[in-house]
């Protein structure tokens, strides 16, 4: 019935996606705070 | 006894919570991503096609551990929502807004992969059955979890708020679970349940939970991610954040 082409590799492509987006997201997030942080404190790196 | 009363007071405090949570964020991401690749090419390339289903049936090892884990993080969050409501404990806060986007992310990739699992396998992409409709409510009670705490201006209000919201709508989660026994659906009932034989092979088993423990672990690394990042931005004018950021 089904192929890899048409069903599985859609969903393959869309999973590595969402858990490269959901890593790598949150630690860019984490380092324009520390940077905003630094900036607004005045801390020194 | 003592050691989970001192964890979980101690987890309580943002300052140990901050330093302490990112050696697990490394250790998970490294064994969920090296448990993800290894069960999705086994799964992919080493596993037998379905007698029926033929290769479309792979869709199990990223539908089944997304969709497990999406309730899973509900009922977390329902927890969560409780231990705030009893002991106002800002991190059961911190948690919930961390976990609710994954929650709903998994939930609509768990939908997402179903409809294009049902294609080849039940001739349409989606029917209005019990189980694609709970789970499809579930999404519903994520976006309402999201929307609700961002309405709401005063944070603790916002927390409660969605505490509540999240205790009752734990209530769709045996539905979800029971829908396939309780009424008559498209979707097939589960394959591993507690005290009855497992109908499915060994050989496609295996795969199936080494990507559910891989997606559990990386979850759990993106949920300890997001929360250091809402603890750092609550508190950015504490002193201990000034000596943390400096110490680097």
């Amino acid at each position: 019935m089904g192929g890899y082409a048409v069903y599985v590799w859609p969903v393959v492509g869309l999973a590595v996606l969402l858990v490269i987006g959901v890593t790598v997201i949150p630690s860019l997030l984490h380092r324009r705070l520390i940077k905003e942080i630094r900036e607004t404190r005045d801390l020194a790196a | 006894m003592n050691w989970f009363r001192q964890t979980f007071h101690r987890m309580g405090s943002p300052p140990y919570f901050y330093r302490g949570a990112r050696k697990w964020i490394t250790g998970l991401y490294i064994v969920g991503l090296a448990l993800l690749v290894v069960g999705t090419i086994w799964g992919i390339g080493f596993t037998p096609a379905d007698r029926l289903q033929g290769d479309s049936f792979r869709i199990i090892y990223f539908h089944v551990p997304t969709a497990h884990l999406s309730q899973l993080i509900y009922i977390a969050v329902a927890v969560a929502g409780f231990v705030f409501l009893v002991w106002r404990m800002k991190m059961a806060d911190v948690f919930m807004v961390s976990a609710i986007w994954l929650g709903a992310w998994l939930t609509a990739f768990a939908l997402f992969s179903g409809i294009v699992w049902g294609i080849p396998t039940w001739g349409t992409g989606w029917v209005w059955d019990a189980r694609t409709t709970s789970v499809l409510v579930q999404l519903f009670l994520f976006i309402g979890l999201i929307a609700l705490r961002g309405a709401i201006p005063n944070s603790q209000r916002a927390a409660l708020a969605v505490s509540v919201l999240a205790i009752v709508g734990v209530l769709n989660i045996p539905i979800i679970k029971y829908s396939v026994d309780w009424f008559t659906t498209l979707h097939q009932p589960a394959s591993i349940q507690i005290g009855e034989p497992i109908a499915i092979d060994l050989a496609m088993l295996w795969p199936l939970l080494i990507n559910s423990l891989g997606l559990y672990a990386v979850a759990a690394g993106v949920i300890l991610s997001h929360m250091r990042i809402h603890v750092l931005r609550r508190e950015r004018d504490s002193e201990w954040v000034a000596k943390s950021l400096l110490t680097k």
